[in-house]
């Protein structure tokens, strides 16, 4: 038998891959020194890959999917269950609205017996700028618009 | 992976199919790291791996109810990691190439008696060798020689039949001998 391609060398490896093929290579490694050679290279270097190291930096995934202390799942949850969640606070929510509500009403409310309410103050009170000095004097009558000076 | 751990895995599923986030969370913490070490050699790319990873996790929560207890749950997750990886390496077209040395726990230099290859040097090799193959070749390679997956359950995840896997592991082993003596 010649010798075998490499990819045949590196098949007889398998226990999976049985048959008289497998046995015409065994035979054949152990009277051809090249083959045993390679075979041996073959064999190091899957040793070698099984033995690589862990590449470091791996996520901690499981920190998401770990419950919390009470139970509560931390995963993440769908639109629904979030909309759900929510509707839970809607009474508080809705008490709250109504008594500021309520709070604004009953300070425009109006009691009846109550203290007269007192107009806003007049413009008027600007007079102090009009043009009567202080005192009501008038330079000339018709200057001074006012009753007052009229009299 | 033994008998009872893969009975282990698939009870925790079964109990996080029924909506039991404990047991999702100690799948999760079970398997995060063989997923990155898979994904982080694939992609040849820490970051993405990393949120690859986080996405394989996202998804397979999202679909544990669909789980059954037919497919082992390491196949199961694993062909949702592969099928996110290839979806980037598809729209990626290209990834980064960084560096996987960084942060690497490098094993003792010193040659052991049993001719494994052991030193740093030898790491950074293979390493270096597997991120030159190509990536149908290296996602095999990994799931056989690293997770060290039965050939029925590479299968399962990659989507091939057994036939393929048998000829492409072949093949792939080949490919990167003949990059570690170029």
């Amino acid at each position: 038998m010649p010798c075998p391609r490499t990819v045949l060398l590196c098949a007889s490896l398998d226990p999976e891959w049985t048959g008289r093929r497998r046995e015409l290579i065994q035979a054949h490694v152990a009277a051809c020194p090249v083959c045993a050679a390679e075979l041996r290279a073959i064999r190091a270097m899957t040793a070698g890959l099984k033995a690589l190291p862990d590449p470091g930096g791996s996520p901690d995934v499981s920190r998401a999917w770990h419950p919390a202390p009470a139970g509560r799942r931390k995963a993440p949850a769908s639109f629904g269950d979030a909309v759900r969640s929510w509707l839970g606070w809607l009474p508080a929510a809705m008490a709250v609205t109504a008594s500021l509500a309520a709070g604004i009403g009953l300070a425009d409310w109006s009691w009846p017996g109550g203290p007269p309410v007192r107009p806003e103050a007049p413009m008027a009170r600007l007079d102090a700028f009009g043009p009567v000095p202080p005192g009501g004097l008038c330079a000339a009558a018709g200057l001074c618009g006012t009753p007052k000076e009229n009299t | 992976m033994d008998a009872e751990a893969e009975l282990e895995d698939d009870r925790q599923a079964v109990r996080a199919s029924a909506g039991d986030a404990r047991a999702y969370a100690w799948l999760v913490a079970r398997h995060q790291g063989a997923v990155y070490r898979y994904l982080v050699r694939l992609t040849q790319a820490p970051e993405i791996a990393r949120e690859l990873t986080q996405d394989t996790f996202l998804h397979a929560y999202q679909a544990i109810r669909t789980w059954r207890p037919e497919a082992r749950f390491r196949t199961w997750l694993f062909r949702i990691a592969h099928n996110l990886a290839l979806d980037h390496l598809r729209r990626a077209g290209r990834v980064r190439m960084e560096p996987l040395e960084s942060g690497m726990d490098v094993p003792d230099p010193a040659p052991g008696p049993d001719g494994r290859l052991e030193t740093a040097q030898k790491v950074r090799q293979l390493e270096q060798a597997l991120a030159a193959i190509a990536p149908a070749h290296r996602e095999i390679l990994l799931l056989r020689e690293i997770e060290d997956m039965s050939y029925e359950d590479i299968a399962r995840t990659l989507n091939l039949n057994l036939g393929t896997v048998r000829s492409r592991i072949a093949r792939a082993r080949a490919a990167l001998l003949a990059v570690l003596r170029a």
